[in-house]
């Protein structure tokens, strides 16, 4: 092994410890793990990669490993898009809350009148 | 009764014309209710001259989410028979609120959508992108709810109380033009359309939405779904 593996490798760790403490979906993390394994048996034996592309039709190790992280890359961004659409929702329930929680009055004597009673 | 009527406007930066919009809801029998969609200028000191109800966004959330926050508003703690969402950018005439009740109260209709293509007369200086872009929307919504509505994008529509409650916009931006029409196709809602008035003054044309706007409603339809 090189040190560029090396270093590879120690980041591969790195992140793997830190996702599976983190609060993700299942899914999420048996994704994450898979994808991390997969990178870190790769890293370790390069000509399985070329073997397994083989097998799958591809040319060559390194195209297969590019599909398998566009794949990655997209599960990702569909699951950040359904959790920032999650927290602006809640977001908005609170903000509508407080909104509706307040009224201000102002009547025909320019009177201001707060907090009107729930009908 | 017609003053069981709320009006709802949502309203974000408009201190150069809600207080036109507002004066001219003097003497008339509607409720009002300001929706101030946390405006940074003086919108809400504006509308707090006038006699008004006014409730607070504390974060910017945008129009659909201003209106939805009208509905709850309006549903929970008012006696509202029927209720008029009404524009803060003075591009519509008050006058026109009484067209929008009198199917609701009179002729069994639950929603009554103003539309600005019905009566040729009243399109006071359409600019010409706009009037493609809305060609298009509507070409749209009639694809995707069936519904056969002449101006899509028109922020002047009536409610019954009954049909308020069943609607409910979760598209906190523009999308949420498209979304009512959506619940009225799924509800059955009978529905009408009332010709109105749309003024496109120099103001509303430099606030209007921009061309550009029509992506993200799109983009908000197809992958905003739930």
């Amino acid at each position: 092994m090189n040190l560029f593996q090396i270093i590879i490798l120690i980041l591969i760790l790195i992140i793997f410890f830190t996702v599976t403490r983190s609060k993700v979906l299942f899914l999420e993390r048996v994704f994450t793990i898979i994808v991390i394994l997969g990178g870190v048996v790769f890293l370790l034996y390069p000509n399985l990669t070329t073997r397994i592309a083989n097998l799958v039709g591809i040319g060559r190790g390194a195209d297969l490993i590019f599909y398998v992280f566009i794949i990655y890359g997209v599960f990702w961004f569909s699951v950040l898009s359904t959790r920032f659409r999650y927290v602006d929702r809640k977001l908005t329930k609170i903000v509508r809350a407080i909104a509706i929680s307040k009224p201000v009055h102002k009547n025909q004597n320019k009177e201001e009148t707060e907090n009107m009673e729930v009908k | 009764m017609i003053d069981d009527t709320w009006i709802i406007i949502p309203a974000y930066n408009e201190e150069g014309s809600i207080g036109q919009v507002l004066e001219d809801f003097r003497g008339k029998p509607f409720s009002v209710l300001v929706v101030d969609d946390c405006s940074r200028d003086n919108t809400k000191s504006v509308a707090l001259s006038y006699p008004i109800t006014l409730v607070t966004h504390i974060i910017n959330l945008g129009q659909g989410a201003a209106l939805q926050t009208g509905f709850e508003y309006v549903t929970q703690y008012t006696d509202a028979k029927y209720v008029v969402t009404f524009d803060s950018d003075g591009q519509h005439d008050v006058n026109d609120i009484r067209n929008l009740i009198e199917p609701l109260m009179n002729c069994g209709f639950d929603v009554s959508l103003g539309s600005r293509f019905l009566d040729t007369n009243r399109l006071i200086d359409i600019p010409v992108a706009k009037w493609i872009v809305l060609k298009l929307g509507i070409l749209f919504t009639r694809l995707t709810t069936g519904l056969k509505v002449t101006d899509t994008h028109n922020g002047l529509r009536g409610f019954s109380i009954e049909a308020l409650r069943k609607i409910n916009i979760s598209h906190d931006r523009m999308a949420h033009a498209s979304e009512i029409l959506m619940q009225v196709s799924k509800h059955n809602i009978r529905w009408v359309e009332v010709p109105v008035a749309i003024r496109y003054t120099e103001y509303s044309k430099k606030k209007g939405q921009s061309v550009f706007n029509v992506f993200d409603i799109l983009w908000d339809l197809f992958f905003g779904r739930d």
